[in-house]
């Protein structure tokens, strides 16, 4: 767990923070029925947020289309960073959930 | 679905351009994952293998533990997780099953009926486990986005299988079946 925090903390480091807030109330607002604190205002991040819900929701059912019209707005590799980070933070969020409920705790 | 390689990938087939220490922290996570040693080598298979399916990772599919196999995760054992509660898996690897499904689709309601019966098969040290192997089988999410998770690096046998050994420091080896 230390170690996926740590990939969360480098992450932090290496993402866009208005980014990353928004990927993060995405998956937040998702799994916890929160109420979300920030919205997608941009093509750009509109195209990532539906990117990062459907990873959320079914991965299995993201197609090309949907994938390459966030990755434009991403040259260099980054859109794979944020794609890792958008997993860190649902392994994060899912596994605290899980953990609550099964164990009282973090895993 | 078919699924093209949707970004840049290097002549080793991954990702280029991606920042080197986040990819080397979450290889350490994975590998730290794989050296836990609570659960059976079969019910760590059939967690992975039906993260595998929920998330159609084409490599993950493709790829059979060898100490699962030893262990008896036979085909015909990996060939009823797709309907399990209708098999005839042991009670405790169903359990597991649950809780890998209902980690991917909605832990947040996860039934109290649920906890009870993961804490009557599994000890807190096995659910430990058990809930961040979900996790690491679960990176899988990120190739399948990407459009890199194909077998065409895989050396499959003639039925599309090949094995997976993980080293003591958690490292993975795919070698033909």
């Amino acid at each position: 767990m230390a170690l996926l925090d740590a990939a969360y903390a480098r992450a932090v480091e290496c993402i866009d923070p208005d980014l990353l807030a928004l990927v993060t109330d995405r998956i937040t607002v998702t799994l916890t029925d929160a109420r979300p604190e920030c919205s997608a205002e941009s093509d750009r991040d509109r195209a990532v947020c539906s990117v990062v819900d459907q990873m959320l929701i079914d991965v299995a059912g993201l197609d090309d289309a949907t994938v390459q019209a966030a990755a434009r707005y991403f040259p260099d590799g980054e859109f794979a960073d944020l794609v890792m980070a958008s997993y860190i933070i649902e392994a994060r969020t899912r596994l605290g959930i899980a953990a609550e409920r099964l164990l009282g705790g973090v895993a | 679905m078919t699924r093209a390689v949707r970004v840049l990938v290097g002549a080793d087939g991954r990702p280029v351009g991606r920042d080197a220490e986040l990819v080397g922290i979450l290889a350490a996570y994975q590998d730290a994952v794989v050296r836990s040693s609570h659960l059976d080598p079969v019910t760590t298979e059939l967690v992975r293998l039906r993260c595998a399916r929920q998330h159609d990772c084409r490599i993950c599919q493709s790829l059979r533990l060898t100490d699962a196999r030893e262990a008896g995760a036979s085909d015909d054992v990996l060939a009823k997780i797709d309907h399990y509660e209708a098999s005839d898996l042991s009670e405790r690897h169903k359990v597991a099953l649950r809780l890998v499904d209902t980690f991917i689709w909605r832990p947040s309601e996860m039934s109290d009926e649920l906890v009870g019966q993961a804490r009557e098969h599994f000890s807190p040290e096995e659910l430990a486990e058990l809930l961040v192997d979900i996790t690491k089988w679960s990176t899988q999410k990120i190739h399948v986005t990407l459009g890199t998770d194909g077998t065409d690096r895989v050396p499959l046998n003639e039925t599309g299988i090949a094995l997976l050994t993980f080293d003591e420091a958690g490292s993975a080896r795919v070698t033909s079946a």
